[in-house]
């Protein structure tokens, strides 16, 4: 498969569905090029590999959407993502921003405020969740995100009835909510 | 119902369909009439909301952090290629080294790691590799240079099988299911991207890939080449469908030294190290090379993975139970990165122990780096 040549509709699709060869291959295509931008701008490999999982993220998140459309090559977008989250990121920690590399000019403008807002807060969930710990964690993901029915969680967690399982789930969502607004304050 | 968010419970019920029809009017009728209740369920709902987005990003951001760790996508074209700064060539080489290095010097550094708490890990293979002349170092590179040309199709690792080696294994590994999954202890895997297995009975040696590794459980999933995998048939052992009993009779088949080893013990307490809940202990004498071996109840149903032992205490090992691991398998089957399917193993019943270990010894293998 030549990510490239691929119909736009098929590969929106296979990304959507999160197919672990399709993402492989573009991961493979894209990542060295965003690493090559931010070696180039005062950022390290790590950085590279968290910015472009994050513009890879919002990728997958926009061809959930129903009108989503490439308006241009899948590579251009997710590096033209990347790019500006990366120039956020330098702005906003005011590192050496003056000396960004601006070649941004071929860029398609991103709701790039929106993007961010969106990453800020599933990214504070994500950490609130692992600072909640297990088995709270996993029993708030297995019903809220995998849907798992409150009998399945009870067998997957050993409690004696679905009854327990409840209770337990409902002290987890309380003290979730209360990291969240510790966090957030 | 004065508290605040004292409604959860209710609104759950009303929004994943846990409700009677009557149920389900009365509620929206409040909805409509109370304004108070309505900006309530509004909240709620806003915030389970997040928490689904926030176990999807979770949930995509560890499935592309495995993409990454696949050899040849993340790193290496970035050790191969020329167009970069030599300085960033030098630094990725000295990571290398570190990373190499490293589990000579991890083993006090682990979580659970106090003085009496003893990975069951063979220390011994760079001894082994001196003896054992230059066939070992062949090994070892062929993996590396054969990256390339294995990467087409749905393939990423070596679907040929390798020559024999002879060094002393690192510790054990146990297949879980024909299309290709195997289990070991995170402490054998972590640093190496990819691990060689090997059973010496039915001949096999071959590469797989670390696919995942569970830091609290200290667990790996390894993953051959489907070609591999097609060599085999359906796994012969059971899957611990409850707790284990205290006093139960247990055994497990690992590789303290070059041969399988049989080793018998029963249950001493449901709970691990430092009543850690995770795990129990069984009574039995534990070497290192029994790490990452799988312990089962005297009718061959898998309880757990051997881990550690203590060497303050006579015979005690510390089993990692099955339980935990098996709900961390399904998350992943669900999340589309890993799918296991333990559905197509095949129930021995009424199999004497030593029928039960000439089944699952060629589903045993020793671990080799």
């Amino acid at each position: 498969m030549n990510i490239e040549t691929e119909t736009d509709q098929t590969i929106v699709l296979l990304i959507r569905r999160r197919d672990p060869a399709t993402l492989t291959k573009i991961y493979k295509e894209v990542y060295p090029m965003v690493l090559k931008h931010v070696l180039q701008n005062s950022g390290s490999k790590e950085d590279a590999q968290d910015i472009f999982q994050d513009a890879f993220y919002l990728l997958i998140k926009k061809t959930q959407e129903e009108n989503f459309e490439l308006t241009s090559q899948l590579s251009t977008f997710l590096v033209g993502i990347s790019k500006n989250l990366w120039l956020k990121k330098i702005t906003q920690t005011k590192l050496d921003a003056d000396r960004y590399l601006v070649d941004q000019a071929d860029e398609t403008p991103h709701e790039v405020e929106e993007d961010i807002q969106q990453l800020t807060l599933v990214r504070r969930m994500n950490f609130a969740l692992t600072q909640l710990g297990e088995p709270c964690k996993s029993i708030l993901i297995q019903f809220y995100h995998m849907r798992q029915t409150m009998q399945e969680i009870a067998a997957m967690f050993h409690y004696t009835n679905p009854e327990n399982a409840k209770n337990q789930k409902y002290k987890c969502l309380q003290r979730l909510k209360k990291l969240v607004e510790k966090n957030n304050g | 119902m004065d508290k605040p968010d004292s409604n959860s419970a209710l609104f759950d019920a009303y929004l994943f369909h846990e409700m009677s029809e009557s149920g389900r009017l009365s509620f929206e009728q409040k909805l409509e009439s109370d304004s108070t209740f309505r900006n309530e369920f509004d909240a709620h709902k806003k915030f389970i909301d997040s928490v689904d987005q926030g176990a999807e990003y979770a949930a995509i951001r560890s499935q592309l952090r495995l993409i990454h760790q696949q050899p040849g996508v993340g790193e290496t074209p970035f050790l191969k290629s020329r167009s970069f700064y030599i300085s960033l060539a030098a630094v990725a080489g000295l990571a290398l080294l570190v990373t190499v290095a490293n589990p000579f010097i991890k083993e006090g550094t682990n979580s659970v790691a106090d003085e009496d708490y003893q990975f069951l890990k063979n220390e011994e293979p760079a001894a082994a590799t001196e003896s054992s002349n230059v066939m070992d170092t062949s090994i070892m590179t062929e993996p590396f240079e054969s990256y390339n040309q294995t990467d087409q199709g749905s393939g990423y690792i070596n679907n040929q099988y390798l020559k024999k080696i002879n060094g002393i294994p690192l510790g054990t590994a146990f297949m879980i299911s024909d299309d290709g999954y195997f289990l070991t202890s995170k402490h054998l895997t972590e640093s190496y991207t990819q691990i060689i297995l090997q059973n010496k009975e039915t001949s096999k040696t071959f590469e797989t890939l670390v696919v995942y590794e569970d830091s609290l459980l200290d667990f790996a999933i390894l993953k051959c080449h489907p070609d591999i995998a097609n060599d085999f048939n359906a796994v012969p052992y059971r899957f611990a469908t409850s707790n284990v009993n205290l006093g139960e009779d247990v055994f497990t088949l690992g590789y303290p030294k070059n041969d399988i080893v049989f080793t018998k013990g029963s249950v001493s307490s449901e709970t691990g190290y430092k009543s850690d809940t995770n795990s129990f202990e069984v009574s039995m004498p534990a070497n290192p090379g029994n790490s990452g071996a799988p312990l089962f109840s005297i009718d061959g149903e898998l309880l757990g993975i051997v881990n550690a032992n203590n060497n303050r205490k006579q015979a005690v090992a510390y089993v990692i139970n099955y339980y935990p691991i098996a709900s961390t398998l399904k998350h992943l089957s669900n999340s589309d990165s890993i799918h296991v399917d333990l559905s197509k193993n095949k129930k021995l019943k009424n199999k004497s122990q030593v029928q039960l270990i000439k089944e699952f010894r060629p589903y045993i293998f020793e671990v080799h780096q």
